[in-house]
């Protein structure tokens, strides 16, 4: 018999968790459950030119394997690729400045937990040393977020007007509930091409001011809506869920669109109580979420640190550097004792799912979005705590059986606990 | 194109997870990728306050030339007529 060597196609990659193992197809964007004896015959047929019998099974998966460009013939034993051969370094893009804590509103929900009583805010020579660290790290795009930004009036102009003149960013974008939102707001975000973020949860006034526990509040972010309409400021609109919030139905006259609403990240206020088994279900990390291809753009990302903290950083009112708006339990230092750039090699943003406990044996560990402060209580490299597979087993729990022992214990993190309930 | 229906291999052992594109049309957008979720619950790359690095269709009443989605809030064009909300 005629020896043959094989190697995975490019961009064709193996990752092997704890039980089972993956084929990561970036050429196509397929992602493949494979076994450990698949991954060990993949691993076999790469190492050793072979001569040996293969099982009709073997076969099978062979030649499926080889008419899916997955792995290919080569005249020599072949080249083994890494998924980490993916890895690249990313530019620091975006930032989050949060200019005050305090808040015209308490929405109970909140992941900062802002309120009318939080006094903390940024002063005017505090913010020039924040722009122009990050005018400095390459930053192009701010966001101006608080607490309710609005509310410093005066002070938050002056600080816009004070990034237009002296530095050149691409977009800058203040985040508001809209309560003063007005048209002297309108004219002057028209005037320096500033972009508006809304909290709008429901077309339904009565369920919007119950949600935010602010009555009237519906009918102020409407009438920012329009101002921002009659002035012609590109604004988007950010909505939290809740089981007992109805989002609702936009009718004739509704001048805005609720696209895409948030499940609540269990980040400050927010807590697993905001949950019912049907939001959880749209939440939940399942083999049916799995569905979308993956694009090698994700992976590389993925591979690389973690999708949000290599681009994006949040300072607080204090000058200190966090890795994103919702996670302050891990900070990279203070501005005012330290240059940004000189914290950007912090390992936070090149962390990835290896360094995740109950993740890192993992074999779908490149092809899954994290959000560390989604935490639900637990620690900060704990295992997502709305994923429903154990990769130690190699089994994905039912929906309902995790969204039962969340009920039963939010704060806990051990799925092998949940009787077996297989999808 | 691989077709999960003509695989004879025992799915125990070899299992395609994802689906071929075009993205299904539950999906939110054209885009969507690894950690993307059905439209309306998709996670924070498409969501506040983490907003849309590449995805500029948020924005419900720019002049700007954006990426469509289907369904979302980029088809509404500046001073477009509200489409009437589903019976």
């Amino acid at each position: 018999m005629k020896e043959k060597c094989y190697q995975l196609n490019t961009d064709v990659y193996v990752v092997d968790g704890a039980e089972r193992s993956a084929i990561y197809d970036l050429n196509t964007g397929h992602l493949y459950s494979i076994s450990r004896d698949v991954s060990q015959l993949i691993a076999h047929l790469i190492d050793n030119p072979i001569a040996i019998e293969l099982d009709s099974e073997q076969k099978n998966i062979l030649n499926e394997m080889l008419a899916n460009n997955l792995l290919v013939s080569t005249e020599k034993p072949g080249i083994k690729h890494d998924i980490k051969e993916l890895m690249r370094d990313y530019p620091l893009d975006f930032a989050w400045i949060e200019v005050t804590r305090k808040c015209n509103m308490a929405c109970p929900f909140c992941y900062e937990s802002s309120s009318p009583s939080c006094e903390e805010r940024m002063s005017f020579d505090e913010f020039k040393i924040v722009v122009k660290n990050l005018a400095e790290a390459g930053v192009d795009r701010i966001q101006f977020i608080g607490g309710e930004p609005t509310i410093l009036k005066g002070e938050l102009m002056r600080m816009i007007e004070y990034c237009r003149e002296h530095y050149h960013f691409e977009m800058i974008e203040v985040y508001s509930n809209g309560i003063l939102i007005d048209d002297n707001w309108c004219q002057f975000f028209k005037k320096h091409d500033i972009r508006v973020a809304l909290s709008i949860h429901s077309y339904i006034a009565e369920e919007h001011d119950k949600h935010v526990n602010y009555k009237g509040s519906h009918k102020k972010v409407e009438r920012a809506v329009r101002a921002l309409n009659s002035h012609d400021i590109p604004y988007r609109v950010g909505t939290v869920k809740s089981k007992s919030c109805n989002v609702g139905e936009p009718n004739e006259g509704t001048s805005y669109r609720i696209g895409a609403p948030d499940n609540p990240r269990l980040a400050g206020r927010a807590d697993f109580n905001a949950y019912d088994l049907e939001m959880f279900r749209t939440k939940a990390i399942t083999k049916d979420s799995k569905r979308a291809p993956l694009t090698k753009e994700t992976v590389t990302n993925y591979v690389s640190g973690h999708q949000c903290f290599l681009h994006d950083i949040y300072i607080d009112t204090k000058l200190t550097v966090y890795p994103c708006v919702m996670e302050r339990r891990q900070s990279y230092g203070n501005l005012k004792d330290k240059p940004l750039v000189e914290m950007l090699s912090s390992k936070f943003r090149y962390m990835t799912k290896d360094n995740i406990e109950g993740c890192k044996n993992c074999e779908y560990r490149y092809a899954c979005f994290d959000c560390r402060p989604d935490a639900n209580n637990r620690g900060f490299y704990q295992k997502p705590w709305f994923c429903t597979y154990e990769p130690t087993k190699g089994i994905w729990h039912s929906v309902e059986s995790v969204y039962e022992y969340l009920q039963k214990t939010s704060q806990k993190d051990n799925l092998s606990k949940i009787p077996i309930v297989v999808e | 194109m691989v077709d999960k229906k003509k695989w004879e291999i025992n799915p125990s052992k070899f299992e395609l997870l994802t689906e071929d594109t075009p993205v299904p049309s539950d999906w939110c957008s054209p885009d969507a990728q690894a950690g993307c979720k059905p439209r309306g619950v998709c996670e924070p790359n498409t969501c506040l306050p983490c907003w849309p690095r590449e995805n500029k269709a948020s924005y419900q009443n720019s002049k700007e030339k954006m990426k469509q989605i289907p369904g979302g809030d980029s088809e509404l064009e500046p001073n477009a007529t509200i489409p009437k909300p589903k019976s």
